[in-house]
């Protein structure tokens, strides 16, 4: 079942999408992938099988990231970059009055919230960062892993044989699920950010560009400073786009200076720990903003 | 955790300490280290941290295993082994009528866990093991970084440079544990046990040929039927002895069989991780108990 009662709120002029429940800790969920991104159309309802649970102990937020799901695209040719993405999830939170919040990010959104974490701490009290080479030291296996992927891309059995390639396995893949996602990706201002990246070659002039060397200045700040906050890594050990090694350097680089770096392993467990592993994931959460 | 509460109880003839409290899931904490071990004293006291912290939510039970602590030694020389603390541990559980355990084993203390997972699973809820190299595969550090323990063996200074050179933080070696570690030290059956371990060299030919051997045969177990029940493994990043390789090889070996696995590693954390994080790790042992 898709997420009931979208939100919508203006932050600073783009219209963003999220949801909102419960009471108590603020968690905010943060989803992965990438506006334009013709492998899968991610949004808030990849937590469909988290948010209810969570809600039970937490308020809980989940939002649409900058060009993902019902949120408006980036305004300017400059900002379809993860930067961009970093800076809107910030104003979302202010947007939204949130502080003292919980950030869980997943694959892009890890680094989203990794990155969000350590330039604006007095904002966060705890990370968590589930299944993400793109915050991660080294080179993630998305290129060879989705070779020969169904065409057309991002029709249904496109996005299902993507998200059934990231699991360990496919029972946690359900058809609300996979209409969530379709219908996003039928929206025209996904097909323009999808032009933009593909055709004008935003997705390698300027979006993987940028990770790279946004990357390496985060990498060296949470080596020297550190991420100064409580952060967790949860990780599945079938994930066929996030290495052993993968894991192992960014939980180094993460333990490096913060003392309250965890790491969370899940076994038959692929990308998408958290929809694998709906309860314990949520556990697991709870048990880390409790005594992180 | 008040040393003067201690319960004694018949194990076939043995002896037996142990510490009981609070109401709830049944928790049964196996210390480390084995009789006549010159390097430390270790008993239920190597708990003492975590023990008032479980107890208000589960109950709790701390016991010695044999020839430790105020536990009797084995009967014989031939009992001198890894199998014999194993049967006394599953008497014990006989003893006290204990079911649906969840048994939390530390360092050697945690191959006993293992192995009574493997040999009676019928009394098991599940087997949470923390920072062991006896059960990891590979060959644990120990005679590396305690070649130069200090003498005499077992006293204070000797116990302490021991219990300081696990641990990331030397704070953690309380006084109120050391003087536990001393009485523990000054039994006369203590003194017999080392007398027989490395006067006698129960040691080298008794004690760890045959845990050589026993290991090979739980390798074989676990990769061949696996324990059947749920396992939680627990590290510490920064252990010196019981290396961080060793638990995720660990974790290959238990996962083969009993997919219901699931790895915890925590920073900042020598060999005594739930010294190191009492609340952090507690909060995670009860979540995860309650959780089944």
């Amino acid at each position: 079942m898709p997420i009931s009662d979208p939100k919508f709120v203006d932050v600073e002029g783009i219209r963003t999408r999220y949801f909102e429940r419960g009471s108590g800790e603020t968690v905010v969920l943060v989803h992965g992938g990438a506006f334009g991104s013709t492998t899968g159309a991610c949004c808030a309802d990849d937590w469909d099988l988290n948010f209810d649970g969570l809600a039970k102990w937490f308020r809980v937020f989940a939002i649409d990231k900058l060009g993902q799901g019902y949120t408006d695209n980036p305004r300017t040719d400059d900002d379809y970059t993860m930067h961009a993405a970093v800076q809107h999830a910030y104003a979302t939170l202010r947007a939204l009055g949130i502080e003292g919040a919980h950030l869980v990010g997943h694959s892009r959104g890890g680094y989203l919230v990794c990155r969000l974490t350590v330039e604006h701490p007095e904002l966060v009290k705890s990370c968590t960062i589930v299944d993400s080479n793109t915050c991660a030291p080294g080179t993630g296996r998305n290129d060879f892993v989705f070779a020969n992927m169904p065409r057309p891309a991002l029709s249904a059995e496109s996005q299902r044989w993507v998200v059934e390639k990231y699991s360990y396995s496919g029972d946690h893949i359900t058809d609300a699920w996979i209409d969530a996602m379709v219908e996003v990706s039928r929206l025209p201002k996904y097909a323009e950010a999808v032009r933009k990246m593909t055709e004008d070659g935003f997705q390698w002039s300027k979006f993987l560009s940028g990770i790279l060397t946004q990357k390496e200045e985060m990498f060296r700040i949470l080596e020297t400073r550190g991420i100064q906050r409580p952060v967790m890594q949860i990780w599945g050990s079938e994930d066929p786009t996030v290495s052993f090694e993968q894991a192992m350097g960014l939980y180094r680089i993460l333990a490096e200076k913060e003392r309250r770096a965890r790491w969370q392993v899940f076994h038959r467990c692929g990308h998408y720990s958290f929809r694998e592993h709906p309860r314990r994931f949520n556990d697991v959460i709870r048990t880390f903003i409790h005594a992180p | 955790m008040d040393f003067s509460q201690a319960k004694f109880v018949d194990v076939d003839g043995i002896n037996t300490r142990y510490f009981e409290q609070g109401s709830g899931e049944t928790v049964v904490l196996f210390h480390g280290g084995n009789f006549g071990s010159h390097h430390g004293a270790d008993c239920a006291a190597d708990w003492n941290l975590n023990f008032d912290g479980l107890a208000r939510e589960c109950r709790v039970v701390a016991v010695d295993k044999i020839g430790q602590g105020y536990t009797d030694n084995p009967e014989t020389d031939d009992d001198y082994t890894m199998a014999r603390v194993v049967s006394h541990a599953l008497g014990f559980l006989d003893a006290l009528d204990l079911h649906d355990c969840h048994i939390v084993g530390h360092s050697r203390g945690a191959y006993l866990t293992c192995r009574m997972t493997l040999e009676n699973p019928a009394r098991i809820k599940s087997n949470i093991m923390v920072d062991t190299n006896t059960l990891g595969p590979g060959q644990g550090r120990n005679h590396i970084a305690f070649a130069d323990t200090p003498k005499p063996y077992l006293s204070r200074e000797s116990q302490r440079w021991v219990m300081e050179n696990y641990s990331w933080n030397p704070k953690i070696v309380t006084e109120d544990w050391l003087d536990e570690l001393m009485r523990v030290a000054a039994l006369p059956k203590y003194l017999e046990s080392v007398r027989k371990m490395l006067d006698e060299g129960l040691l080298d030919r008794v004690f760890v040929p045959r845990l050589g051997r026993e290991k090979r045969d739980t390798f074989d177990r676990l990769m061949g039927t696996g324990t059947q029940r749920p396992n939680l493994i627990v590290w510490g990043l920064n252990d010196p002895t019981a290396t961080i390789d060793q638990g995720f090889g660990l974790y290959e070996i238990m996962v083969h069989k009993e997919p219901r696995t699931e790895m915890h590693v925590f920073n900042h954390a020598g060999h005594f991780s739930y010294r190191e994080h009492p609340e952090a790790f507690n909060r995670l042992l009860l979540d995860y108990a309650h959780s089944l």
